[in-house]
This record gives structure tokens, C-alpha cells and sequence, in this order.
């Protein structure tokens, strides 16, 4: 049981990191429950009841465990943690008389809040640069793609396979977000290729072998993924130095877009 | 997106609900006497009802691997065969209509306290739909959900492809291929772009949210009205203080505002930005009036709506109606209403019961 407790306390102290709304909260119960009798049963104790049930060790290890597993900190959803906070400022500021006393308590909870709150679009949100609200370079690397083949099967950096196909389904892609074990089981040869590729030097001819069994003939890599890159020359590098590098791995160099090298696989009887 | 789904916008954003919302308000006679509470009620009620509708048509759509088409076409027959029972039996149109007399009636234009903070909330909730509109969040999640929805929206195909990489796959289903088969929020999104004639990726990270946004908006708002009674000005006030207190109740990203407020398009976050709060109104409204019949209506319709957001809607929708049952049985001694919670929950218990029984193999598909 005192692992559970200790869980318990951990998601909740995660949860409600860099706020202190958890304490508003108790605050808030405290002061509707000894101020307001009329709303103690319809907003209250179904608060505290919601409240001990979900951040309970007991219910934690033999309910919400097993419904909730790794996401426990969803059931915290369920406490009505802001509507009881706002009841309390309104019921508050209710009881008050005067156009400024009143002001001023609202202005107080709400700087208070503001001061031990984070700002929720701090670093969350950046100026959209497209209508489908995904990173560019994925929408024309994959309209770079679609121009080459009506259905192009590639392999993409991991800065780029999750939003290709939320703008193309025409796109297969060798592995998406499943690398990363989520959506559904990768398989080992699939997830090799994955690992080669997240390295500074890939095995172009691992991949490029993968790629050819499994009929996948593009890839879209970073630069200093090519074959013979330095840092200190990247300067000097032009599109002849990728073609040549790349050729030698057995690709075609396309084209670079939005700073990704697009090419393509040369067949085995053709490779240089 | 073309001036061509502006229509298509109106029609499933506005109309379509608000038939539904009012065939329901009609059918429980719930604030007959209040159009301001009534209009709010009709516009969630009505998207509750399209949401398990879809539901009800989509998920054995799903299971017998149909063409997504015939979803859409099942879904507007069974919409239409309710307005249509509903018109045939109450011999009036589904349309809100105010008598005359109260036309010029708006109390709110007269009281300048309520209407200033009124200007308030609508800064505020307007500044949370222009980041929105405007801003670009990445989520990764929506290399599942968004894909999803663009391939079913462009090959007519359910749950056949890993939305990852495309490749098909028609064995068992298996992890998150098994929730999204229960709770098929995706697929209602590819329908909404279908019927709009847009993008889902457009349709899923501009309009949806702010749709979505407003419609939690308004759930508050009736938390309000429900709390503070005819107080016009403390039920705007407590919206605001919502509103206010959702732009910093960050720091993790596990809170319900970071849900809310930053990726409202995906269907467990629709679960935190709308289903829960609507879950507290049906309890607070049932409190307030210890009116079980409409109560009992609303809450099985938004248990039934959660079913089709996520996993987690099935889980949160039905743990919150039954702690909250519970204590109105006993705080209320309303004995009764513990024998309906069965009934409540049992959209959660067939849909989560289906994928459990999936998962563990007694239904192979």
C-alpha cells in the first residue's frame, strides 16, 4: 500500500506541477463549505467525494490502476478543479459590496492564479505556416514526393513521418510513429532501418537494401546524413557533392527541399 | 478549404445540431421558460446526439470492415428518422421559436455590469479561438488520429491501413487499432470534412477547435446559470474566471486545460474540454432540480457521446456518472436513481465490454 501511496503522490504532484491550483482548489472546497450551505450538496461534496475516490491509493491499486494503467492522471479530469475555484471567487465576490472591493478580489485570484500558473501557450504554439497547420518542410517534401509518383513509398526522417500523412495518404512510408511504439507492432527488419537511420552515419547500404526488398524507392534524409559529410566543409557542399556522395551508396540525389536531401534508390544493375 | 464549405460548415455545425437539440429540449421539456439556457442546451444536446448517432452507426460499420460511405449514409437515415418520428408525433417543426411578446425582451442589453463582462469572456474565449485559428501546435498523437481521418476521407476504407505508414493491414487488430475501432472520434472527423468538402487536417486543427472550444464554453456558461440561478452577471462571471483560470492551469501536460486549450481536436481531449464538464452539468442541473427523468436522458446521451472520443471517454464518462449517482442516492435519498445508473452507463458498459472481449480474443474479427 505504500507503493500506491507513493505513486498516488507522485502522479499528483506531476500532474499539477508548475501550478497551484491544486491548493486554490482545497482553498476554494474549505471556503464553499463554511460560505455557502446551499451549494455544500450540489458542488462540494460531490467535489471531495470525486476528490477522495480518484487520489485514493486503495481505489489506485484496484481500480483506477487497472482502467487507467499508465495514464492514472487522466482520472484527475474528473475533479471539478477550476469550476469549484470560480464558484468560490463568484460566492466570494457575491457577499461583497462595492464595485471595487469587488474588482479587486477577482484581480487578486486571478493574478495569484496567473502568478503560480504556467502560461498554457508558453512554447506550445508557433505562427501557423500552412493551412494544415504542419511543419512546412513535411508539406513539400511530401508535394516533392506526390510530383515524382502518384503513390510513392519512401523512407523519411523522423523529423518528417509524423505529419507527411496527416497531408497525404498517397504516401507509404517504411515506418511512422510505430518506431517509437505507439500505434501498432514494427517489425524488426523495419525497425533496423529506423535505428540506422536516427544515426549521424547511417548504413546506406543496409538501408538501401532494405528499401529494394521491400519495394520502397525513395528516401528523404538530413544532409549530414550523406556519405563523407564534415561539419567544418558544409559550408562548401553543393548539390554535385551530394549527387556523387549519394551515388556512391547506390541513391539518386534528387533534389534538397526545405534542407532534407530527397533521392532516390538506384537498382542493383545500375549502381555505381 | 472554399467558399463551397461555407455552407457545408453552417449546415453540420449549426443546423443539423440544432434540429437535433431541439427535437431533444422538445422531447424533455427542459427549459421551456429560459431561451438563453434552452439555445445553449440545444446546440450541445444536438452535437451529443449527432456524436452518439455516429457512434451507433460507425462502430458495426467498422466491425464488418463497410465502406466509410455507408456510415455517412446510416448516420443522416438514422438523424433524419428521429426528426422525422419526432415531427410526425409532435406535429410541429424542430425549430426554436420565441413567442412575440418576449422578442424585444433581452434583459441582458439592460444590464451594462453583465454585458461588460460578457465583452470580457468573449475576449478571452475570442483570444483562445484566434490562437487557434492563427497558431500551429504539433502533436504527435495525430500521426494516429489526423491520418486516420485523411485516409479514411480519401479512400472511403476504415481502420484497414496503419494511419503510420499506410501499409495495409487486415489481420487482428490489435493496441490502438482496437480503441479507435470502439471509439471511432477519426471517422466522425473524415464524415465532417466529407460533408464540408474540406481537408480533415484543415478541418481537424482550424475549425474543429474552435467548434469544440465554444461548445465547452457554453457547458460552463449552463454550470453557471445552474449555480448561481438568474444572476446573470455571477453565471458570466464564473465562465470567465473558467476561462481565465484554463489559460494558466498548466505546467504538466497532463492537465484537463492542456487538453482543452491545445489539441481539443482529438477525442480523448474533446473528453476534457466537453464531455466532462457536460457530465458535471447533468449532475449539478440534476442536484439543482432533482429532475431524474431529464437528467437521466441527458446523462445516457452523453455517456453514449463519450463512447465515441476515446477509450478514455468510456472510462471517464462511466466513473463519473456512477461516483456522482452514488452520492445523489445517498445525499438525496433518491434510492431510485442507483438502480437507473446501470441503465446510464450502459452505452460505456457495451462498447467498453466489446473491446475488452476483443481484446482478449472472444471476438475475433
Amino acid at each position: 500500500m505504500t507503493e500506491a501511496w507513493r505513486q498516488v503522490l507522485n502522479m499528483v504532484r506531476e500532474s499539477f506541477a508548475g501550478n497551484g491550483f491544486l491548493v486554490l482548489w482545497v482553498v476554494s472546497l474549505l471556503y464553499l463549505f463554511f460560505a455557502e450551505k446551499e451549494k455544500r450538496k450540489i458542488l462540494v461534496y460531490p467535489a471531495i467525494l470525486l476528490g477522495v475516490l480518484i487520489f485514493n491509493p486503495i481505489l489506485y491499486r484496484y481500480v483506477w490502476d487497472k482502467l487507467f494503467g499508465y495514464a492514472y492522471w487522466r482520472a484527475f479530469w474528473m475533479v471539478p478543479v477550476l469550476p469549484v475555484i470560480a464558484a468560490a471567487v463568484v460566492s466570494l465576490v457575491g457577499k461583497m459590496r462595492g464595485r471595487i472591493p469587488k474588482a479587486a478580489v477577482i484581480a487578486a485570484v486571478l493574478v495569484i492564479s496567473a502568478l503560480t500558473g504556467t502560461f498554457i501557450y508558453k512554447d506550445r504554439f508557433v505562427r501557423a505556416q500552412n493551412r494544415y497547420k504542419l511543419p512546412q518542410a513535411s508539406v513539400d517534401v511530401a508535394d516533392a514526393l506526390l510530383a515524382l509518383d502518384k503513390e510513392p513509398r519512401a523512407t523519411v526522417d523522423g523529423s518528417l513521418f509524423c505529419y507527411i500523412r496527416q497531408y497525404s495518404p498517397d504516401i507509404h512510408l517504411m515506418y511512422g510513429r510505430d518506431a517509437w511504439g505507439y500505434i501498432d507492432i514494427i517489425g524488426q527488419g523495419t525497425y533496423s532501418v529506423y535505428q540506422q537511420m536516427i544515426l549521424p552515419q547511417p548504413d546506406l547500404d543496409y538501408v538501401r537494401s532494405c528499401m529494394l526488398e521491400w519495394n520502397y524507392d525513395y528516401l528523404v534524409m538530413l544532409p549530414s546524413q550523406a556519405p563523407g559529410y564534415r561539419q567544418e566543409d558544409a559550408e562548401g557542399y553543393d548539390s554535385s557533392f551530394y549527387s556523387a556522395a549519394l551515388k556512391g551508396a547506390g541513391f539518386e540525389y534528387l533534389e534538397t527541399v526545405d534542407g532534407y536531401l530527397l533521392c532516390k534508390v538506384i537498382p542493383e544493375q545500375t549502381k555505381a | 478549404m472554399s467558399i463551397l464549405s461555407i455552407p457545408g460548415l453552417i449546415l453540420f455545425f449549426l443546423v443539423i445540431p440544432g434540429i437535433c437539440g431541439f427535437v431533444l429540449t422538445d422531447l424533455l421539456h427542459i427549459y421551456e421558460d429560459n431561451r438563453i439556457r434552452r439555445l445553449g442546451l440545444n446546440l450541445v444536446a444536438g452535437n451529443l446526439l449527432m456524436w452518439a448517432a455516429f457512434e451507433a452507426a460507425a462502430v458495426p460499420m467498422i466491425f464488418l470492415r463497410q465502406d466509410f460511405r455507408y456510415v455517412i449514409l446510416l448516420w443522416l437515415l438514422i438523424l433524419a428518422a428521429i426528426v422525422i418520428i419526432f415531427v410526425s408525433v409532435r406535429k410541429k417543426a424542430p425549430f426554436l421559436r420565441f413567442a412575440r411578446r418576449n422578442a424585444g425582451h433581452v434583459g441582458l442589453l439592460r444590464d451594462k455590469g453583465a454585458l461588460f463582462l460578457l465583452m470580457l469572456l468573449f475576449v478571452i474565449v475570442g483570444f483562445q479561438c484566434a490562437v487557434y485559428l492563427f497558431g500551429m501546435h504539433l502533436d504527435e498523437d495525430d500521426s494516429r488520429f489526423i491520418a486516420h481521418a485523411v485516409y479514411t476521407w480519401k479512400t472511403n476504407r476504415m481502420l484497414t491501413e496503419n494511419p503510420a505508414t499506410g501499409e495495409l493491414n487486415l489481420r487482428n487488430w490489435g493496441g490502438d487499432y482496437l480503441k479507435d475501432a470502439v471509439s471511432p472520434w477519426m471517422i466522425f472527423i473524415a464524415m465532417a470534412a466529407r460533408l464540408t468538402a474540406m481537408h480533415p487536417t484543415v478541418l481537424a486543427h482550424s475549425i474543429l477547435p474552435v467548434i469544440l472550444l465554444i461548445f465547452g464554453y457554453v457547458i460552463y456558461c449552463l454550470i453557471g446559470m445552474e449555480l448561481f440561478g438568474e444572476d446573470r452577471r455571477k453565471a458570466i462571471l464564473f465562465c470567465l474566471i473558467v476561462a481565465f483560470l484554463q489559460l494558466f492551469f498548466a505546467g504538466s501536460t497532463d492537465t484537463q486545460s492542456e487538453f482543452a486549450l491545445l489539441r481539443i481536436w482529438q477525442g480523448k481531449a474533446v473528453a476534457a474540454g466537453v464531455g466532462i464538464p457536460m457530465i458535471l452539468y447533468c449532475f449539478i442541473y440534476l442536484y439543482r432540480h432533482t429532475d431524474e427523468e431529464r437528467a437521466f436522458w441527458l446523462l445516457l446521451l452523453t455517456d453514449w457521446a463519450s463512447c465515441l472520443l476515446s477509450g478514455m471517454g468510456i472510462i471517464l464518462a462511466a466513473s463519473m456518472i456512477g461516483i456522482c449517482s452514488i452520492w445523489y442516492g445517498f445525499a438525496f435519498r433518491k434510492w431510485k436513481m442507483i438502480w437507473k445508473v446501470p441503465v446510464v452507463m450502459l452505452p460505456s458498459a457495451f462498447y467498453g465490454g466489446l473491446y475488452y472481449l476483443c481484446k482478449i480474443g472472444r471476438i475475433v474479427l
